[in-house]
């Protein structure tokens, strides 16, 4: 199937009729952002049915521009049609409704059309509806239209899906065409079989041998066949494993990342708590718990303190006087009592206590020189002397207990001891203002290191969106479990492994011994009429193997042929480049996939986004060349925008190989233009004109309203 | 080549059946269908009437038609 031409009319953004003849190799077309290359593209889509969603007729399809021009009650049309080749014959697929508009401006959609006209001669037959899908479908199948128009650098990811590969390797190795023979030769084999078994039992005299032996292969086939089954659940088993070890292998480094990350986040996430928790800025309640509202006494508390001696030593010093006072009134009472008994006498204490206990000792008055023998007058005298002496003593304390005191009340004392206490803490008070500027400091400190941390968890949490955003949509908790699994993983792989070897010794020892079975009954009517039906069962038999095992050649030598193109492709994509080798890999359950080695035949997982383009494109080439070298289904592969990642240089070279390749290839693209300062784009000629086919320039027409969809116009113009 | 000259040599490229029907690798060199349902042996020349006779055809009665056909065939001329 070749496309000859497009035509688009009233599509959205693509104002009256707009046509572009399509080359059978590269046509290009450029067009800046917002210049409609992703309507061509949807266009395109919404005729070939690619997306389940797309409704078939949708206001949204309509161009703004066109309704506006229009009278109430004026009708158009909005069409998408493309020309085409197939076996020989030009065809044309068109679809289309018919649009009005209503007196109150809004519009209304009918007559929906979608029908392929077809050239036959000089006349032109029309096929509408179901008619022209059916035929639409035979020139170019659903499924194949499914994997030629690609939107972005993404979809081509749709090679990372099983099915899409095992479908392309189906439909183009041809290997679907054995599926009839190998159902034929299974049949031929059984009723061949079936007739050399009654011609067995016709013969009587090995009737009990013959029976034997089938038993045997009944019991060997049955045998065979209940280990297949367990053989394919086995591998099945093994490729699961191994595709979520490979899944894992593809994210390992993600995973080691993520963990890392995470122990980094959990550490900090601590470091915060605990920077926060050692904050302390209750200072309301510090004010008054922490006698903080104390800071900045301390001059005053020493003025109080200087008061407050000041008060009790003068205190003590009236105190001091007024006992003096007393003492001196108490003593002069005492002496004019002895003044009035006609002797002046000695004061108590005169002489001391010492020298009256050694006068009465020597008994002699040592104040007169008076000899005082013991009784007599003086000794009596100096006797009482001494006995009045101490008798004061005791007299003067009674005195004080019962002594008038100059200050009745302590508040003086009390102010002492108030400030005994308060100099006690002034120790405390003087270092005060330096406790709660290192409180403040430390807390401010402890706030810069929050700050700090909090800056670096953010940095490790976008770091962790990063991680899992390169993850193929694997979550947090599948890379994590996934990690964690990976030991049990290897050991249910290596165990399904294992047992796959052993049911295959198992299956193959048993296949022998069913062929030695059948090779035994074949012979057995060696001497009789059933000879020739035992030899043409045999020969069934082998050449339904045969057959089965061609389907599996064959889609061997595709795939190593497919691979061979895929490279030769690569190595032309990526010229100059690292691109590593592309290699198919066929797996236990007859899927394929895809995947990048080095050298020493290690898998490359995760190559940049351009490296992976150039691989999936590869494919698609080396399968359309592969197809169209044996003259079969050809079809054209649209792409929007596949080269996104790429460099200029690497730009050029790829679209230099789309165009010497012999593929219709159509390439919508932002490449090739040149900004201008007033905002427009031009072609860059020069880099342009070495690429080879056809070439396009979609633009809006110029001047538009930029925030009025109805001034918009897109033209399609060819590139000379 | 065609699909069905291809389909001929895989087929026929078959070890077991080479060793028991006696042809070798050497005598599928360039065989082509037409070539091979004028084969003196009988499996190669089965094999062909089976690819041009049933011609990809799932179709029932077809498919008796053509086994009686390669039974009768094989019936005929297979003697080893």
């Amino acid at each position: 199937m070749i496309i000859k031409n497009i035509s688009i009319e009233n599509f959205r953004s693509y104002y009256g009729t707009n046509s572009m003849d399509v080359g059978e190799g590269l046509t290009l077309i450029i067009g800046a952002n917002g210049d409609g290359k992703t309507t061509l593209f949807e266009a395109l889509e919404w005729l070939f049915d690619t997306v389940d969603s797309k409704p078939k007729v949708d206001a949204k399809y309509i161009s703004k521009k066109k309704i506006a021009e229009m009278m109430p009650g004026d009708s158009a049309i909005v069409k998408v049609s493309m020309t085409y080749e197939c076996e020989r014959s030009e065809k044309i697929v068109e679809k289309s409704f018919k649009f009005t508009k209503s007196p109150d401006n809004t519009v209304s959609m009918s007559n929906y059309l979608h029908c392929i006209y077809v050239q036959n001669g000089s006349e032109k037959e029309v096929r509408e509806g179901d008619a022209a899908k059916r035929l639409f479908d035979i020139d170019f199948s659903a499924s194949i239209r499914k994997y030629c128009l690609f939107k972005g650098e993404q979809e081509l990811n749709i090679f990372n899906k099983e099915e899409a590969m095992s479908y392309l390797v189906e439909t183009f190795s041809k290997i679907r065409d054995f599926d009839p023979y190998i159902d034929f030769t299974g049949k031929a084999q059984k009723w061949a079989q079936d007739a050399h078994d009654n011609a067995i039992k016709a013969d009587k005299k090995n009737s009990k041998d013959a029976e034997r032996l089938r038993g045997l292969i009944k019991n060997e086939t049955d045998f065979i066949r209940d280990k297949s089954e367990e053989l394919k659940n086995s591998q099945r088993e093994a490729v699961n494993f191994a595709t979520l070890l490979d899944e894992l292998e593809k994210n390992k480094e993600s995973s080691e990342l993520l963990n890392a990350t995470n122990s980094r986040i959990e550490n900090l996430k601590e470091r915060i708590d605990k920077a926060y928790r050692n904050i302390s800025e209750n200072y309301t309640f510090r004010l008054l718990d922490e006698m903080w509202i104390l800071m900045g006494f301390e001059p005053i508390a020493r003025e109080y303190g200087d008061y407050v001696a000041t008060l009790d030593k003068e205190q003590r010093r009236m105190e001091r006087e007024f006992q003096r006072e007393q003492g001196a009134k108490k003593l002069a009472g005492k002496m004019q009592e002895e003044i009035n008994q006609g002797f002046v006498p000695l004061a108590l204490n005169i002489p001391d206590e010492n020298t009256m206990r050694e006068m009465l000792h020597d008994e002699v008055c040592k104040v007169c020189g008076t000899p005082a023998p013991k009784g007599s007058k003086p000794y009596n005298t100096m006797k009482k002397h001494l006995e009045d002496y101490l008798a004061s003593l005791k007299d003067t304390s009674n005195d004080e207990e019962e002594e008038e005191t100059l200050f009745k009340r302590e508040f003086i004392r009390e102010l002492v001891s108030r400030y005994t206490v308060l100099h006690n803490g002034m120790n405390w008070l003087s270092r005060l203002p330096n406790i709660i500027k290192t409180e403040i400091e430390k807390n401010r400190s402890n706030h810069e290191m929050a700050d700090g941390l909090q800056a670096k968890l953010e940095q490790e949490e976008e770091q962790k969106r990063k991680i899992l955003a390169q993850t193929d949509g694997l979550t947090e908790e599948q890379l994590i479990s996934a990690f964690n699994n990976i030991s049990e993983w290897w050991k249910q792989k290596s165990s399904a492994e294992s047992r796959s070897d052993f049911l295959k010794r198992q299956i193959d020892e048993h296949q022998r011994k069913k062929e030695e079975y059948q090779e035994e009954y074949s012979k057995i009517s060696e001497e009789s009429a059933a000879a020739t039906y035992g030899r043409t069962s045999n020969a069934m038999r082998r050449i339904a193997e045969a057959f089965l095992s061609a389907k599996v050649r064959n889609k061997r030598e595709f795939l190593s042929q497919l691979e061979d193109t895929t490279n030769k492709y690569l190595e032309r994509l990526n010229r100059g480049d690292f691109r590593g080798q592309a290699h198919i890999v066929e797996k236990a359950d007859e899927s394929a996939e895809l995947m990048l080695i080095d050298t020493d035949g290690a898998r490359i997982y995760n190559p940049n986004t351009a490296l992976k383009t150039t691989m999936y494109m590869s494919l698609l080439f080396a399968v359309a060349e592969l197809t169209t070298v044996k003259h079969e289904d050809d079809y054209p592969l649209i792409f929007d925008a596949p080269t996104s990642s790429f460099t200029a240089a690497k730009e050029s070279d790829f679209f230099g190989v789309i165009g010497e390749i012999n593929k219709q290839t159509i390439i919508v693209t932002k490449s090739f233009l040149n900004e201008n300062a007033d905002g427009s784009s031009s072609i860059d000629t020069k880099r342009l004109k070495a690429i080879k086919g056809k070439k396009y320039r979609i633009e809006k027409k110029r001047p538009f309203d930029e925030k009025n969809l109805a001034t918009i116009e897109t033209r399609i113009e060819p590139i000379n | 080549m065609t699909q069905k000259d291809r389909m001929l040599q895989l087929v026929l490229n078959n070890e077991q059946l080479m060793k028991q029907y006696g042809y070798s690798a050497e005598q599928l060199e360039d065989l082509d269908l037409q070539e091979a349902l004028r084969s003196d042996n009988a499996v190669i020349a089965s094999v062909a009437r089976i690819i041009r006779e049933l011609d990809g055809s799932i179709d029932a009665s077809k498919q008796k038609e053509v086994y009686k056909k390669v039974f009768t065939y094989l019936n005929n001329n297979l003697f080893l």
